[in-house]
């Protein structure tokens, strides 16, 4: 497999898609974070204290989908050129073919988020360092886990279907698609237990009295949202964003699952799979 | 004889479909094995499945020596290098980043040979032209140069001057010769333009519904192929029944061409066509081709 790791990280070295997306990454993630500084030094003025943290973690809903393009793309120009071919006429078997797949997608994606902490830190000297301490580590940790979720996820798709864009849009669509399944339960979560209007009469403007949310959701059904928000990469992303990380050993435990669990269906069907 | 590759009952099914159904086949060592066949005959699907690219359903090949079901037969294959239906090259890079590639692949551990294999195939002089650029003649040929990576012993050529001109066309073939000749690669060439197989097999296996109709030397071939005589005259409705009282085999390939499968005595033809007054217009030898050999092998498994 060494060898197919060295071919495929001279690949990538020579890829320019991969350091156009790199470059845009760290022009994205310094923007952003010059931008923040600038609203963070407004919101000071209006008594809102916001910190490095804030800021730092907001790649997360979108880094996914970054990562589907650029890994379906990557691996998909094996199939749509025919390489993938040469390299099993030169006697590599299937298992180290997808796992060194594997491996080229997941560097990739760790590529692209170690982009954006380091283009981040440009925050640091108008924001200071995190204020979460270290639990900072634990938000990296969970960051590079859900990005093997999805590198699994992504590389699987890739190396089952031949085609490069059908194999894109597939990645896509299934990243949006978990995005907007994770969204609909994280929103649900979010619901207030209680809820009061605003009474208007003609001498004066009261707060009515709370009355219990219809949508809030409760026992069992919160446990089973709270699971699959957590479980999900995308909900971990959900989390991660709004800084409400709160099981952090679920979300890891869910993260090592989903990598095993996609990595070794698919390489199962890999190796059943009929290449042209 | 040593065989390079041999198959036995091999068998490849999609669903219902049997692409391959009970063949077996022998490409002796040092050979240019001819493999002929219509489209969706089978040609491609047996590549796959010696290449690695699919499994057989039922049956078994050797490659080397090692049975497919063997863990050595990845060691085999290494010993081969092959071009499946489009060379597979990667088009974002230049010819002599392809071979780099494919010589990390391999595992090799330096770039030296490339410029000869570079030389060999007649690209040696591309610079940083991408492969996407290229010709569809030298993108052939960059595909064997990445299939020569590494020395093989066994070429396998799909369908290779596929959509070339015929200067293209001639380039493939005097490689291949080169190839076989000057560095003894046995090569296996799937086609079914057989005139150009014809100016290289020096075997042939004949493919038809995923099952091998027969199997030949080139000299075999050479000696079973029937001469004959192409005779053009007035009227082959005259013709015929003097050649039947004359007990000479014959068939008619219009009304005023037909061939005959013997030794005739042109004087006695001409003088016995004469009294029914038809004349002899042109009359000349004619080697059966392989094209004739193939489509009387394929109607006689038709007609089973």
């Amino acid at each position: 497999m060494n060898k197919l790791l060295n071919a495929g990280f001279s690949r990538l070295k020579k890829d320019k898609i991969f350091w156009i997306v790199t470059v845009s990454m760290l022009v994205c993630s310094i923007v952003y974070m010059l931008n923040g500084c600038r609203q963070a030094a407004l919101d000071t003025m209006s008594e809102y204290q916001y910190g490095l943290d804030h800021y730092y973690f907001s790649y997360s809903p979108f880094i996914g989908l970054f990562c589907s393009v650029i890994t379906s793309m990557f691996l998909g120009t094996e199939y749509s050129d025919g390489t993938i071919r040469n390299k099993h006429i030169a006697g590599h078997t299937r298992k180290d073919i997808y796992l060194s797949s594997l491996i080229l997608s997941f560097t990739i994606s760790l590529a692209l988020l170690c982009t954006w902490w380091l283009g981040a830190l440009s925050g640091v000297p108008f924001l200071g360092f995190w204020r979460m301490g270290s639990g900072v580590l634990i938000y990296l940790l969970v960051s590079i886990l859900y990005l093997a979720a999805f590198s699994a996820i992504f590389t699987a798709i890739s190396m089952l279907v031949s085609h490069k864009a059908m194999a894109q849009m597939v990645s896509v669509l299934l990243f949006l698609g978990l995005l907007s399944f994770a969204g609909k339960f994280y929103g649900a979560l979010q619901q207030p237990e209680f809820e009061s209007g605003i009474l208007i009469t003609s001498e004066d403007m009261s707060m009515s009295d709370p009355v219990p949310n219809p949508a809030y959701v409760t026992g069992t059904m919160r446990e089973i949202y709270q699971f699959l928000v957590d479980f999900l990469p995308t909900g971990q992303c959900l989390l991660m964003y709004e800084l409400k990380i709160v099981h952090p050993l679920r979300m890891i435990l869910s993260s090592l699952f989903i990598t095993g669990a996609v990595s070794f269906s698919g390489l199962w069907f890999f190796q059943k799979k009929n290449l042209k | 004889m040593e065989y390079v590759l041999e198959t036995s009952a091999l068998g490849k099914s999609y669903g219902h479909f049997k692409a391959l159904n009970n063949l077996s086949m022998h490409v002796p060592k040092g050979s240019i094995y001819g493999f002929i066949g219509k489209n969706g005959a089978g040609k491609t699907t047996l590549i796959r499945l010696i290449c690695g690219l699919q499994e057989p359903t039922c049956g078994e090949y050797t490659l080397y020596g090692k049975k497919n079901s063997e863990k050595a037969i990845y060691s085999s294959r290494r010993r081969m290098g092959a071009i499946v239906e489009t060379p597979s090259v990667y088009l974002d890079m230049t010819a002599r980043e392809n071979l780099q590639q494919q010589y990390r692949i391999l595992g090799l551990p330096s770039f030296d040979g490339i410029q000869d294999v570079l030389k060999l195939v007649g690209l040696a002089d591309t610079g940083k032209k991408k492969a996407a650029h290229f010709s569809l003649g030298m993108r052939q040929r960059l595909g064997i140069a990445v299939a020569l990576a590494g020395d093989p012993d066994f070429l396998v050529l799909d369908e290779p001057v596929n959509g070339l001109d015929p200067q293209g066309i001639i380039e493939i073939r005097e490689l291949i010769l080169k190839l076989n000749q000057e560095r003894q690669i046995t090569v296996l060439i799937s086609s079914h333009i057989l005139d150009e197989l014809s100016r290289l097999a020096t075997h042939y296996g004949f493919i038809d519904n995923g099952s091998i109709l027969k199997e030949i030397s080139a000299q075999d071939l050479e000696k079973s192929c029937r001469k004959c005589i192409r005779i053009e005259v007035t009227d082959t409705k005259i013709l015929a029944p003097v050649l039947d009282h004359m007990k000479i085999s014959y068939e008619i390939i219009s009304d005023t061409e037909a061939d005959i499968f013997a030794q005739i005595n042109v004087s006695r033809l001409t003088s016995a066509l004469e009294k029914d007054n038809c004349e002899i217009l042109s009359i000349y030898k004619r080697n059966e081709s392989l094209e004739s050999y193939y489509m009387s092998l394929t109607e006689n498994s038709g007609r089973e």
